[in-house]
């Protein structure tokens, strides 16, 4: 039988574990089903990032790019794509029409993506199929759909998934709207088909002794336990994602930087340099605040010449991280990553983001700048609470307090 | 210990366990009840830190010329002495943005019950003048724009002073029905999806406003 993914997290109460005395293997059954609750739940929020509206319109085709890694138990994904209003003419006095231009959307999906819908035949997003833009004239917006299988992508390799919007003819288009791309959560695990790693909840061992194996792959007992445990704080990823034009040939669409001394991006389309544009979030904290919380940087850029893009992060109320992403020179688009953390110390566990850059020669074009979870798992020794309960001992003895 | 609740006890120690594929824990060996303390904490404390950030956006930047926010609108009309705030503004395209759908977690405990997570958004703007630009933040489940009837969470704030500023709407969530979902493909499974959109909008008076960025997240 598959093991339910509840809606809620499972409630629990310390107090009935005590130390030295043997534990319920009821415990057991709310284990496997909090992994489910995580592990179906609480798949990827990977993206929803409203571009920016283009300064000029135009019928050239402007693509932008997705990061995308997949978390273990997920099979679909939904892309929601928003289309920007069509062209508005005054046709003398009173009289104002939309244009009626059409474009086309064309996605590249991540590596081992398929799709399962493509959406409607009169808005498949494959790059040829003509859609109408929406008018102005009236308030509602035109969201286009793709539903994607992606059991095949890598739940530890990031690939970016593309989003190409292109006018038809001479037919003109002010870029897209909103992109998101959200992991759909599962109603149910099945791990003894061997697909799924959750557990199943008539597991539980009533010994509750260890069993060894290849536990993520089914029900294995407590070490099946464990693994899962470490897996939901490993793959279970939070993200933060911006991303923009990626020209080909990188024009006054694309986010750039022309100076050799780090400050703000040229960020276009009504912003340009005057501001460096600050956003905000919330750190997790899996391993207590003083830990931070495990990250890599992504972006993808241009830069003949090399450079550096650099995220500041500061915890609210804190003091501001500079985190360094080197770019290699090269001539094409690239992508550079750092694997850094960043503090949970910030009121409610806020902070700041704020993203500039630096050329070391020429100009460097930013693309996408993608803040992903990354929690590793540090193996230090065996787990195990003093006789008080109150302090974490490794097996020698030493207090793992601060771990 | 922290406090107990639908999100479980926790420890306050750090919490890192090896796993089966080391040579600690051994075939036949008995689970210590500090080992299942240590496991049953870590999966709530995941279950606390589950919360995700959900989208993002740059600019507009200047929002002043977009003031006529139901210029040339042919389904929507602005109302004199609005009923609700959230008719103050059109929602459409020019004055307003849009990210979902988001599945949002019901585990926000109330006296009523289990509830779902807040919204948070901020809002990095530049106020031209003291209470020159309005911001408006709505939830809707579906694409529809928010209207007092289908909204399921609202909250809007007129900012004082001028200059800029960082700042920060929290928006609670109204007790929803779920819509079904499919979630993989062969044999087929759905399963139940909160299907919810996060509107903000703005009213601007001023030349000199602007908006920056906007960043939503959820908070309990």
């Amino acid at each position: 039988m598959p093991t339910p993914a509840p809606l809620l997290p499972q409630e629990s109460s310390l107090d009935r574990m005590l130390v030295r005395r043997p534990v319920s293997s009821r415990h057991g059954a709310r284990w496997a089903s909090q992994i489910a609750y995580l592990l179906g739940r609480h798949t990827h929020r990977v993206c929803s990032c409203a571009l920016q509206v283009l300064s000029t319109r135009t019928a050239a085709a402007r693509p932008a790019k997705v990061a995308y890694c997949r978390s273990p138990d997920v099979r679909l994904a939904l892309l929601m794509i928003e289309l920007r209003f069509d062209k508005l003419t005054s046709g003398g006095g009173s009289v104002i029409y939309a244009d009626g231009f059409r474009v086309t959307v064309g996605v590249t999906l991540p590596t081992g993506a398929t799709w399962v819908d493509q959406g409607p035949p009169e808005a498949l997003l494959d790059g040829a199929t003509a859609i109408l833009l929406p008018s102005p004239l009236l308030s509602g917006r035109k969201w286009l759909t793709g539903i994607i299988d992606v059991t095949g992508c890598s739940a530890t390799t990031v690939s970016d998934l593309t989003v190409t919007i292109t006018g038809v003819g001479t037919d003109t288009h002010e870029g897209i709207g909103t992109v998101t791309l959200v992991e759909m959560p599962r109603g149910s695990l099945a791990p003894e088909l061997g697909g799924d790693a959750g557990l199943q909840i008539a597991w539980p061992d009533p010994r509750n002794w260890l069993e060894e194996g290849p536990a993520v792959t089914g029900p294995r007992g407590m070490s099946a336990c464990l693994d899962l445990e470490r897996l939901a704080s490993e793959q279970l990823r939070w993200w933060w994602q911006l991303i923009g034009y990626e020209e080909a040939t990188p024009g006054t669409d694309t986010w750039a930087r022309a100076s050799t001394a780090m400050g703000a991006i040229d960020w276009r389309q009504g912003l340009g340099t005057t501001v460096s544009p600050r956003f905000r979030t919330r750190a997790r904290s899996l391993y207590g605040t003083s830990a931070g919380m495990a990250v890599e940087i992504r972006v993808r850029y241009y830069a003949t010449g090399g450079g550096t893009v650099r995220v500041i992060a500061t915890p609210i109320g804190g003091a501001a991280s500079n985190l360094d992403v080197i770019c290699a020179a090269g001539a094409g688009w690239q992508v550079a990553t750092l694997a850094t953390t960043i503090p949970a110390t910030g009121t409610d566990q806020e902070f700041r983001i704020e993203v500039e850059a630096k050329a070391t020669s020429g100009t460097l074009y930013l693309s996408q700048v993608a803040i992903r979870q990354t929690e590793a798992c540090v193996v230090a020794a065996t787990g195990l609470l003093a006789e008080d309960g109150g302090t974490l001992l490794a097996e020698d003895g030493s207090s793992l307090a601060t771990e | 210990m922290t406090a107990q609740g639908i999100l479980g006890e926790v420890l306050p120690q750090g919490r890192r366990l090896c796993t089966a594929s080391t040579d600690v824990w051994l075939n036949g060996d008995s689970v210590d009840a500090g080992t299942a303390m240590i496991l049953d904490s870590n999966l709530s404390q995941q279950a606390r830190e589950s919360m995700h950030h959900l989208g993002d956006a740059l600019g507009p930047g200047d929002v002043y010329a977009n003031v006529g926010s139901y210029a040339n609108l042919l389904d929507r009309y602005a109302q004199v002495n609005a009923p609700s705030p959230l008719l103050e503004v059109s929602w459409a395209q020019r004055t307003s943005m849009c990210f979902g759908p988001f599945d949002l977690t019901g585990d926000l405990r109330t006296t009523d019950g289990n509830v779902l997570r807040k919204i948070r958004v901020s809002i990095d703007c530049n106020k031209g003048a003291s209470n020159s630009l309005t911001c408006y933040v709505a939830a809707t489940q579906g694409p529809g724009i928010p209207l007092p009837d289908t909204q399921i969470g609202s909250t809007s704030a007129v900012l004082a002073g001028t200059g800029r500023v960082q700042t920060q709407l929290t928006m609670a969530i109204n007790p929803i029905r779920p819509s079904t979902r499919r979630c993989s493909q062969g044999p087929v499974e759905f399963g139940p999806y909160a299907d919810l959109f996060v509107w903000v909008a703005w009213r601007s008076t001023d030349v000199s406003d602007a908006i920056y960025s906007v960043s939503v997240w959820e908070v309990r």
